[in-house]
């Protein structure tokens, strides 16, 4: 057990506190020059525009990613679970897009959203909306149409994860439901929602998790352009190790990550936990 | 169920999957269009079917001027990095993985809850924090920018998920058989070999399909730790592809997108339930 127990240490705690150790440090990332600086990396980090810039793209994500793949993918999911013709077909086609990599998922979208031959504006100009017809990828609205893209990849995962609890419902509750004279919603809102409450908050969770780390997606699509509007803290920590040398800097945006995401993983950490028993 | 219930079920079901197919549908016929018929017909099927578009990008002969002394690099060469990366990694990962998961659901040891719950942080957290030290720790070992180098970094971001869903499948085989081994007299090992292990195949080939998606699909540890074209997989070449033919002819970004998604495309069309029942089995992320 100790081999097992030293491989997980080795591979999820250390990194964490390197990271965290590095974050006081400058350093230029070639050799061990390292200068210790204490809070000063936080101190830059806390003042640049950029970075509150970033923090405020990555809370719209989480606003949005909460609003829209969560609600739509439990309807989803309740529809999958009745008995209708085609589940399977269905099923399958919502979930795929979770299969495609977040580069050809840009790609996908990036096509979408081109100002002339984009699908989007394409129908706006059909309905008479031309107005409307903006350049998606470069607008005050970049945010949101690169998360309407991850959302399109995310709400079959949270589809899947809401159907598998609903099969998992016990249906003496439901049956007990129905004899008391509820209807549908009723049976919705009174059996099934505080039913699934462990696979939400394990699902609301995930979702605060994967909203801070997002990375690739902003990364083909804008670059975090133009003009640095659509960073995230993931692109921004890239950018300062890799494009300014600034290795002890890039681990303070990871230690901030790492502080974004935490709550959430103890969140889910002990839901988990506590399924097991 | 009424009958009003259940059309407004297909229904939005039906809209759900037209919002989901017609992005698809744009991928692909763009992917066949010349450039001339990509600015004029738009959204249509294209005029001629440019199957020369999918041999460009793969051998790399994209540009009309051939340029002396530089080899252009087709998809091709990364196409193969990627298996080169995911194969092995699957295979350490399902091994270690057992190894790991087979003690924590059989065997009540002290540490149980603690590792468990390292384990189950190791999901949540999310690895890319990390990649300050991991960048350095390869560097030092001379394993920048080496197929190795990323197999070791993702087997290690991978074995988190696999040993918990390897743990829960382990935890529901009863206890009968492995007390009836041990009466017997069989070792640890035998117990694990033989008798766990072939119970346990379809988790590990429901767990190989999902992490090959997981290392196959991978962008930031693959841009990070890699830089040559001998290494670079397939995910930062079509990255790298997509910054470079800008304005020129970008039907070929999404020829590129669809050699892109074809592996775990053909993987979820062949093994959809198997997938779709992984993700149920424990209900962690995807």
């Amino acid at each position: 057990m100790s081999p097992g127990l030293l491989l997980l240490i080795i591979i999820i705690v250390l990194p964490i506190i390197a990271t965290i150790i590095l974050s006081f440090f400058r350093w230029k990332g070639i050799g061990f020059d390292l200068n210790f600086i204490g809070l000063y990396n936080y101190e830059k980090v806390f003042t640049d525009p950029r970075m509150l810039n970033a923090l405020k793209n990555n809370f719209i994500w989480l606003g949005l990613f909460l609003a829209v793949p969560i609600t739509v993918g439990f309807c989803l999911a309740l529809a999958l679970n009745e008995n209708i013709r085609f589940r399977n077909l269905f099923r399958s086609i919502i979930y795929y897009p979770s299969v495609i990599s977040f580069i050809a998922l840009g790609i996908i979208f990036m096509f979408i959203y081109n100002p002339e031959y984009g699908l989007l504006n394409q129908i706006l100009r059909s309905l008479h909306l031309e107005s409307f017809a903006i350049k998606w990828l470069a607008s005050n609205f970049v945010i949101p149409a690169i998360t309407l893209a991850a959302s399109w990849h995310y709400t079959g995962f949270v589809m899947v994860l809401f159907l598998g609890a609903l099969q998992q419902l016990d249906h003496n509750l439901l049956e007990a439901a129905e004899i008391d004279g509820a209807n549908y919603y009723q049976k919705v809102l009174h059996v099934i929602i505080p039913s699934i409450i462990p696979i939400t908050t394990v699902i609301v969770a995930l979702t605060m998790i994967n909203s801070m780390r997002v990375f690739g997606l902003v990364w083909i699509m804008t670059y975090g352009g133009p003009a640095n509007k659509s960073e995230v803290i993931g692109i921004l920590m890239y950018k300062k190790a890799f494009e300014s040398s600034l290795w002890g800097r890039g681990s303070t945006y990871g230690v901030i990550m790492l502080l974004l995401t935490f709550i959430p993983a103890f969140i889910y950490v002990k839901t988990m936990m506590k399924k097991e028993d | 169920m009424k009958k009003k219930n259940k059309f407004f079920i297909y229904l939005v079901l039906i809209i759900i999957c037209l919002m989901i197919l017609i992005p698809t549908y744009g991928l692909f016929i763009n992917s066949l269009k010349s450039l001339k018929d990509l600015s004029t017909n738009k959204w249509g099927l294209p005029n001629e079917w440019e199957f020369s578009n999918y041999t460009r990008v793969w051998t790399g002969n994209t540009r009309d001027v051939e340029l002396v002394n530089i080899k252009p690099v087709g998809l091709s060469r990364y196409f193969y990095n990627s298996f080169r990366i995911a194969i092995p990694t699957v295979i350490m990962v399902l091994i270690l993985s057992l190894f790991l998961a087979f003690p924590l659901a059989r065997f009540k040891i002290r540490f149980n809850n603690t590792i468990l719950a390292i384990v189950l942080f190791g999901i949540a957290i999310p690895h890319q924090i990390m990649f300050i030290p991991i960048f350095k720790a390869l560097d030092i070992l001379y394993l920048y920018d080496t197929i190795w180098g990323l197999i070791i970094v993702y087997v290690g971001i991978g074995i988190p998920f696999t040993t918990f869903l390897f743990r829960n499948y382990m935890v529901q085989i009863p206890m009968g058989i492995q007390e009836a081994a041990y009466i017997d007299g069989a070792t640890f090992w035998q117990i694990f070999y033989k008798i766990i292990v072939p119970l346990c195949r379809p988790a590990i080939a429901i767990m190989a399909i999902i992490q090959f998606q997981h290392v196959f699909n991978e962008f930031f540890y693959a841009l990070i730790l890699t830089n040559s074209q001998n290494v670079n997989p397939l995910t930062v070449g079509v990255a790298l592809f997509s910054s470079s033919t800008e304005a020129a002819e970008w039907q070929l970004q999404a020829t590129a997108a669809m050699i892109l998604s074809m592996p775990t495309l053909i993987l979820f069309i062949a093994f959809q339930k198997f997938i779709v029942k992984g993700l149920t089995m424990g209900s962690v992320k995807g």
